[in-house]
């Protein structure tokens, strides 16, 4: 009997997540239905767990996943404790040279981070969650970090600042990508045609001075 | 091309390292002459020093970057000595939840970062340098990590692997990128249609099992 497409595509993800040397993929099992890619079972850390995820999204055809994959430490590790995550965590930020971590407060309560408090600028808040996942015996991040920009951007001109980069790199399609700020929060809707321009667009409003937070409503068709 | 051309793209630069939030440009100085973008001025951090260089690289009609900022750091802050700095980056490295540091080696000397020893794979000795550089007190990073795979591989496997996740993508067009796999060393070579596709081509090899090494001679045209 030949494969329906579904099931090509469910392999295409099987061999995309066997393939990355990086990802520990040998409790993951897949399921696709109409370019929804579910993944379930479970991974050593959260990290794997996120770029599972990705790897699933970089699968041409799949355009949404849905993530249903726990963390679950191999037996044979010694899992850090809480206190320790905690710390380990607090001197990465510390150390790094471009997150001003003086208003950031980190807690961990069995294997999970929140992060709260403040800093200066939106891709600096995602920064910390990024140090923060990929830290041992860390199962997941809330990231509760407030962001209260250094000087104040009227969101008229972050809109601009996001659309003229849009617009240098070349990628971005305007009239299929819209972009809209309110009170220093984007909001990106529209279509793209892979995950990498999508991400790409979200990336550029995490950069762009100003934005607070981003949404990203962005639809890979 | 003509100096109207170089005063576009130089302009077009100049605009991008304004924009990233996470960079300060306020002491860059940019110029271009015939395809080739030379940065000279100061930063305040070794990641905004290689940020600077990838905006120019990732700038289309780029054909050459010469990266001659200096790393200043700012003098309110506290400057680590050479051994805190290696402290930082060995516990960075320690505290990763993907990276194996059992066989890799930090030496920092006036802020000149090396690593050295050996590392199972491609990805761990990008993701090692990628660690390293936004340390605070970083001025350079020389990466001379030897990747040992541990289990062997075979040249055609490998070959085969990072052609089937080409396919599997659906944005890199066999016809248009060579992969070639000599010793676990990778040769790619071709045209990529943006410098999204060739980042992508060069990421794909980048976490194939068995890699040691990857030359990218993919063009952006």
């Amino acid at each position: 009997m030949t494969p329906t497409a579904e099931e090509l595509k469910k392999q295409d993800i099987v061999d995309q997540l066997t393939w990355d040397d990086s990802v520990d993929a040998n409790d993951i099992s897949v399921i696709v239905r109409d370019g929804v890619a579910e993944l379930n079972g479970t991974v050593p850390t959260y990290a794997s767990k996120l770029e599972a995820e990705r790897n699933a999204y970089l699968v041409s055809g799949i355009n949404d996943v849905v993530n249903n994959l726990a963390v679950e430490f191999p037996t044979t590790e010694t899992i850090p404790t809480d206190l320790e995550i905690t710390t380990n965590i607090e001197n990465k930020l510390k150390w790094n040279s471009q997150i001003n971590s003086a208003g950031i407060r980190v807690e961990t309560t069995n294997g999970i981070v929140t992060l709260s408090g403040m800093v200066d600028s939106f891709w600096e808040k995602t920064h910390a969650e990024d140090m923060a996942l990929y830290t041992h015996g860390v199962i997941d991040v809330i990231n509760d970090l407030t962001v209260t920009p250094v000087k104040s951007v009227v969101d008229i001109d972050i809109e601009n600042d996001i659309r003229n980069a849009y617009r240098r790199s070349g990628l971005i399609d305007e009239e299929k990508i819209n972009v809209e700020v309110n009170g220093g929060i984007a909001k990106l809707s529209g279509i793209a045609p892979n995950y990498l321009i999508k991400t790409r667009a979200y990336n550029i409003a995490r950069y762009t001075a100003g934005v607070i937070d981003v949404i990203d409503n962005i639809t890979i068709v | 091309m003509n100096p109207a051309d170089d005063e576009n793209i130089k302009q077009d630069i100049f605009d991008q390292l304004t924009w990233d939030d996470s960079i300060d440009a306020s002491d860059i100085n940019v110029s271009v002459l015939n395809g080739v973008a030379s940065l000279e001025g100061t930063v305040p951090s070794y990641s905004a020093k290689m940020a600077a260089e990838g905006y120019a690289y990732d700038t289309s009609e780029i054909t050459d970057v010469e990266n001659n900022l200096i790393v200043d750091f700012p003098t309110a802050e506290p400057m680590p000595s050479d051994l805190e700095i290696t402290t930082s980056i060995e516990n960075k490295f320690e505290w990763h939840s993907k990276i194996n540091a059992a066989g890799i080696r930090v030496e920092t000397i006036n802020g000149n970062v090396t690593l050295s020893g050996v590392v199972e794979s491609y990805w761990e000795k990008v993701l090692a340098e990628n660690l390293a550089l936004d340390t605070y007190g970083v001025a350079d990073i020389a990466n001379e990590l030897t990747v040992v795979p541990v289990k062997s591989f075979v040249d055609d496997g490998i070959e085969n692997d990072i052609r089937s996740a080409y396919r599997r993508s659906g944005l890199i067009d066999e016809k248009k990128i060579t992969v070639e796999v000599n010793g676990g060393i990778v040769r790619l070579r071709g045209i990529a249609a943006n410098n999204l596709v060739k980042s992508r081509a060069y990421d794909i090899a980048v976490y194939t099992a068995g890699v040691k090494d990857i030359i990218d001679e993919i063009t952006v045209v």
